[in-house]
């Protein structure tokens, strides 16, 4: 299917989601994002990217809540 | 990907209100069984997005009515895992292609399946079949996640999760983590509907459904508030749902009396959270020690610094 990359975390268990995401990114190729969903403001998330790899992504919200928060994520 | 949830998470529920609840809760749609297309058709408009609609027997696959169904609300019907004989795919292939309707055939986490699946549709030239995967987590063998999806990439239009929603939260909860990582690397853009583990759970599902899951933390930390606002906090943050913990666990930081410590017990590693306090608060106004490895528990000691 010739889709975006889109991660949905809110099916992933609380001790698995910011692996997952991190995993998700680093195997990202430079130049290409993938769309992380969540049911809450993932702002934490980009203190952590930006402590862990900083420089090296984007970060745009695309949808914030209430229910749903969609943020797209690059690799630069 | 589209989260959505199945019909069996709120069985006896009206299929307008189903629907509803998984409006608000945010969820793109809704599973239905093919007996729900009488109801769903007088819920008309407000019924949203119908996912799919799962049937368990070929008789269903092969009505008119079904295909009909799947026409009118843009829906694959999703036929059950052995349901569908291969010999029978070319004419309901199609049989579907004249009705406008798409039909999908379910296969387990089974490589061979997969393989035999992918071959038998390639004979489906009018390309109104494809595939949806039922995955049970807790019992399937998830390294061959990478090997389905490889087998099933041309095809694969609508995944069957059982489990997700409330169960995330019990401790024996599956590592989906790699499985939802390699859904989405794969470009995977269909539906997701989540269903229970197993008929015990379904009850959390509806209260989770309809938002009732709440706990005591947030009312127990007001009153407890007064009382130790000049000693050590404990704060498990386990059972506070992932939307609310960093206020939950700001709120507690802030309310702390300095030089005192926060000891905060997490399902996750909370190496986030020091992240998030080292760019909210004062520079070098806090300790944070990490303790534990997981893989369920981890637990953070957070000490404010006297002024």
């Amino acid at each position: 299917m010739a889709n975006g990359i889109e991660l949905d975390i809110r099916v992933v268990p609380p001790r698995d989601k910011h692996p997952t995401i991190f995993k998700t990114f680093d195997a990202l190729a430079s130049g290409e994002s993938f769309v992380l969903i969540n049911d809450h403001d993932p702002f934490p998330l980009r203190y952590q990217f930006e402590a862990t790899r900083n420089g090296q992504f984007s970060w745009s919200y695309l949808e914030q809540g209430p229910e749903v928060w969609r943020v797209s994520i690059g690799k630069s | 990907m589209k989260l959505s949830i199945a019909r069996s998470v709120a069985a006896t529920m009206p299929v307008g209100q189903l629907a509803a609840l998984a409006r608000e809760r945010g969820l793109a749609g809704v599973e239905l069984r093919g007996s729900d297309l009488d109801e769903a058709r007088a819920v008309g408009e407000a019924l949203g997005r119908v996912v799919g609609i799962y049937v368990e027997a070929l008789d269903e696959v092969r009505s008119e009515a079904t295909m009909r169904a799947s026409a009118l609300l843009s829906a694959p019907v999703v036929a059950a895992r052995g349901v569908v004989p291969s010999e029978q795919i070319p004419t309901l292939d199609a049989a579907y292609a004249a009705a406008g309707a798409k039909l999908l055939v379910t296969h387990g986490t089974d490589v061979e399946e997969v393989a035999l699946l992918a071959s038998a549709l390639d004979e489906a030239k009018a390309r109104a079949i494809g595939s949806a995967w039922e995955i049970r987590p807790a019992t399937d063998p998830l390294s061959d996640v990478p090997a389905i999806l490889m087998a099933s990439a041309e095809i694969l239009a609508h995944v069957r999760l059982h489990g997700g929603g409330p169960e995330l939260r019990y401790e024996d909860a599956p590592s989906t983590g790699d499985l939802f990582s390699s859904l989405a690397l794969s470009r995977y853009g269909g539906a997701v509907a989540m269903m229970p583990s197993s008929p015990e759970y379904a009850e959390g599902w509806e209260s989770w459904l309809a938002g009732k899951i709440k706990n005591g933390c947030g009312t127990a930390y007001e009153k407890k508030k007064k009382r130790e606002e000049a000693s050590d906090r404990e704060l498990d943050i386990r059972s506070v749902q992932p939307k609310h913990r960093l206020d939950t666990i700001l709120s507690a930081y802030r309310a702390l009396s300095p030089g005192r410590t926060l000891h905060v017990t997490f399902d996750h590693d909370p190496s986030c959270m020091y992240y998030t306090l080292d760019a909210m608060e004062p520079k070098d106004s806090f300790t944070f020690v990490k303790n534990g490895e997981g893989p369920d528990v981890w637990y953070a000691d957070v000490t404010k610094h006297e002024r």
